[in-house]
């Protein structure tokens, strides 16, 4: 951290405390709660439709809503998959397995808050490995040049690809179709037009804001639309003392950490997520000895071990984001935007210019931290009544949102019609089987991608030989067909 | 027949057309690297051998089930409703088409109750309006 000075770090931090912007993150915490909590909606559909709204907001508000959003939605993903099997999102399908054989037994409320304090003090362990890692890669990604950029996009592009689930073929033509998206518009070397389709508003490319939306909030919402589903079944709940937790989180101590530091490493790989980082964690706190100590202690660690390495991602991500340029997984690539609105151009140069900014985002990830763990334990009994909220009522809700949102960010019409249509595309592949994070993820990086391969080859005289003989661009592209031949490995077993 | 291996044919039709769009790109003359040409190429020949890939080697996800699903009554009526509501954006009036949209999509999504369709489109088209009119300083189209 001195490569930030001191007083610098402490004013961006103090603005946080002012009660307009402690007002802000606790309405992204609550919307976050909302978000995650309801079956099929997500923390990134809750940031990409909140986006918009901060167009005419400051950075701090701005930041308070929307880490407020990811860093209680990421939790909230459990409460459904603890109470009826159905995981809030892709992260916390793991929390599902031991989660809701808790709730089963009767021990929802053990389960939620066991969820809770996992998440929060994974949340945690993320933001401290964050102020330490961030400022030193930054400092390092200053030796970066256009050759180890292109590696490091395209690394994150096949991560993204071959860990979204579904087939590694399907990732990457996702991924294909989202840097098509990025390629429309004037072209950034040359300055011609490409594939404007002869609409002036697609001079400037294919906007990324109302896009997210589409795809993630859109595409999920029409999903959610056709989905034949009844009323949630609530299970009974046991109460189960708070003041019991402390004594649980000192038990499974270690386990917290070393699923916290996974979710932490896996959230700074570019392109990957909370479910894989979820499901590393689970796996490694499955152990035979913990079995034979009873259901409930076996129970304990599955959840413990998922829900921190899934919020333990949250700090790990922005590492990337706030370094690089390039997003850790979908939330901050939806960020990106979000950044880009209040005018500032993630990268490294990031936290050297902005070290005020840069403590503000730590200051509000630590506040809403701790909203979550007041909130989630003080409300654990009355967060599952979001689940009843009928999709009647909620899909219409959202839709208005998206609609509104996409035309507040330019007051332009057009996007909204952009949303309706990209969100029935992306409907369309969810429904062949297609995940929308390569698409999305494609549509951030392939720009990233296309520039800078153009610009490394016009430095070095287009000498291809330049990204295997830099050492970071050769490490890169090896970890790249590392990753293919893994992905096509884990396709061939049975 | 498997649903990816119409995703596939389709895929690989999409690298086509976008084989030739990208061949009708205006370039510029001596550029000192690649043109604007190379990257939509390149996406062109990921999706024709991705989509021949998928195609050859499909899932084991029948098409019949997609089109089902895609199918369904309430999705299409949804979605069909979504569509005029974002392509109507900029004539219509917010609150009036908010209003609209609302309780047709409430009645779409199975509310039958006289009190919620009178209600909620008209709450929910007045909150969001002041909210982003006042909350988010964002004028939103109105008839004035």
């Amino acid at each position: 951290m001195d490569l930030i000075p001191f007083d610098t770090l402490v004013a961006g931090a103090a603005t946080v405390f002012q009660p307009e912007i402690l007002l802000w993150t606790l309405i992204g915490v609550l919307v976050g709660f909302v978000f995650g909590a309801s079956p099929g909606l997500t923390a990134t559909t809750g940031v990409a439709i909140a986006t918009p709204l901060t167009f005419g907001a400051g950075f701090d508000v701005a930041m308070a809503l929307l880490l407020g959003i990811y860093s209680a939605g990421y939790f909230a993903g459990s409460i459904p998959a603890i109470l009826i099997n159905t995981p809030g999102a892709p992260g916390n399908a793991a929390t599902a397995l031991d989660g809701y054989r808790l709730a089963r037994a009767g021990k929802a409320d053990l389960a939620i808050s066991l969820a809770v304090i996992a998440s929060v003090i994974g949340g945690l362990i993320s933001i401290a490995i964050l102020m330490v890692a961030a400022p030193n890669l930054a400092a390092f990604a200053l030796e970066f040049t256009s050759v180890e950029y292109f590696a490091l996009g395209l690394f994150g592009l096949i991560c993204v690809a071959a860990v979204s689930g579904g087939s590694l073929v399907k990732g990457i033509l996702g991924a294909t179709i989202g840097m098509f998206l990025g390629t429309m518009g004037i072209d950034e070397v040359g300055g011609m037009p490409r594939f404007t389709l002869g609409l002036p508003e697609l001079q400037g490319g294919v906007p990324l804001i109302p896009t997210l939306i589409a795809f993630f909030a859109v595409a999920e919402m029409l999903l959610q639309a056709s989905a034949e589903q009844g009323p949630a079944d609530l299970p009974p709940q046991q109460r189960h003392p708070v003041l019991r937790l402390p004594g649980l989180a000192l038990q499974h101590s270690w386990l917290l950490l070393k699923s916290s530091i996974i979710g932490t490493f896996i959230g700074i790989l570019p392109g990957t997520g909370p479910t894989i980082a979820a499901w590393i964690a689970y796996g490694q706190s499955q152990r035979r000895e913990a079995e034979s100590s009873g259901e409930e202690y076996a129970a304990s660690r599955g959840i413990i071990a998922a829900e921190s390495a899934n919020n333990a991602v949250t700090g790990g991500a922005l590492v990337p984001l706030l370094t690089l340029g390039i997003p850790g997984d979908t939330v901050t690539a939806v960020l990106i935007g979000a950044l880009l609105i209040q005018g500032i151009d993630p990268g490294p140069f990031f936290i050297f210019e902005h070290g005020d900014l840069f403590a503000q985002i730590l200051t509000i990830l630590l506040v809403a931290a701790l909203m979550t763990l007041v909130l989630g334990l003080g409300a654990r009994r009355i967060l599952p009544k979001i689940l009843t909220i009928p999709p009647r009522i909620l899909l219409p809700i959202i839709a208005v949102l998206c609609a509104a949102g996409a035309f507040s960010i330019g007051h332009a019409p057009f996007e909204v019609g952009l949303i309706a249509v990209l969100g029935i595309a992306g409907y369309c592949l969810a429904r062949f089987g297609f995940p929308m994070a390569p698409v999305v993820i494609g549509l951030v990086l392939g720009p990233i991608i296309e520039v800078n391969l153009r610009n490394g080859l016009a430095a070095n005289a287009m000498d291809l030989s330049v990204f295997v003989t830099r050492p970071i661009s050769a490490f890169l592209l090896a970890a790249i067909l590392a990753t293919l031949a893994w992905s096509a490995w884990r396709a061939r077993k049975p | 027949m498997k649903a990816d291996r119409l995703a596939g044919i389709a895929g690989t039709g999409a690298g086509i057309v976008l084989a030739a769009a990208a061949s009708q790109l205006e370039t510029l003359a001596g550029q000192p690297t690649l043109s604007a040409r190379f990257f939509p190429y390149l996406l062109s020949c990921i999706l024709i051998f991705g989509g021949l890939l998928l195609a050859l080697k499909p899932g084991s996800l029948p098409l019949a089930t997609v089109i089902e699903k895609l199918l369904r009554r309430r999705g299409l009526a949804f979605a069909a409703v979504f569509l005029i509501y974002a392509l109507t954006f900029r004539y219509a009036d917010f609150r009036l088409g908010t209003w609209a949209f609302v309780l047709a999509a409430m009645w779409i999504l199975g509310s039958r109750s006289r009190l919620e369709l009178t209600l909620l489109p008209l709450a929910i088209s007045a909150t969001t309006y002041l909210l982003f009119r006042y909350g988010f300083t964002v004028l939103l189209p109105v008839w004035t």
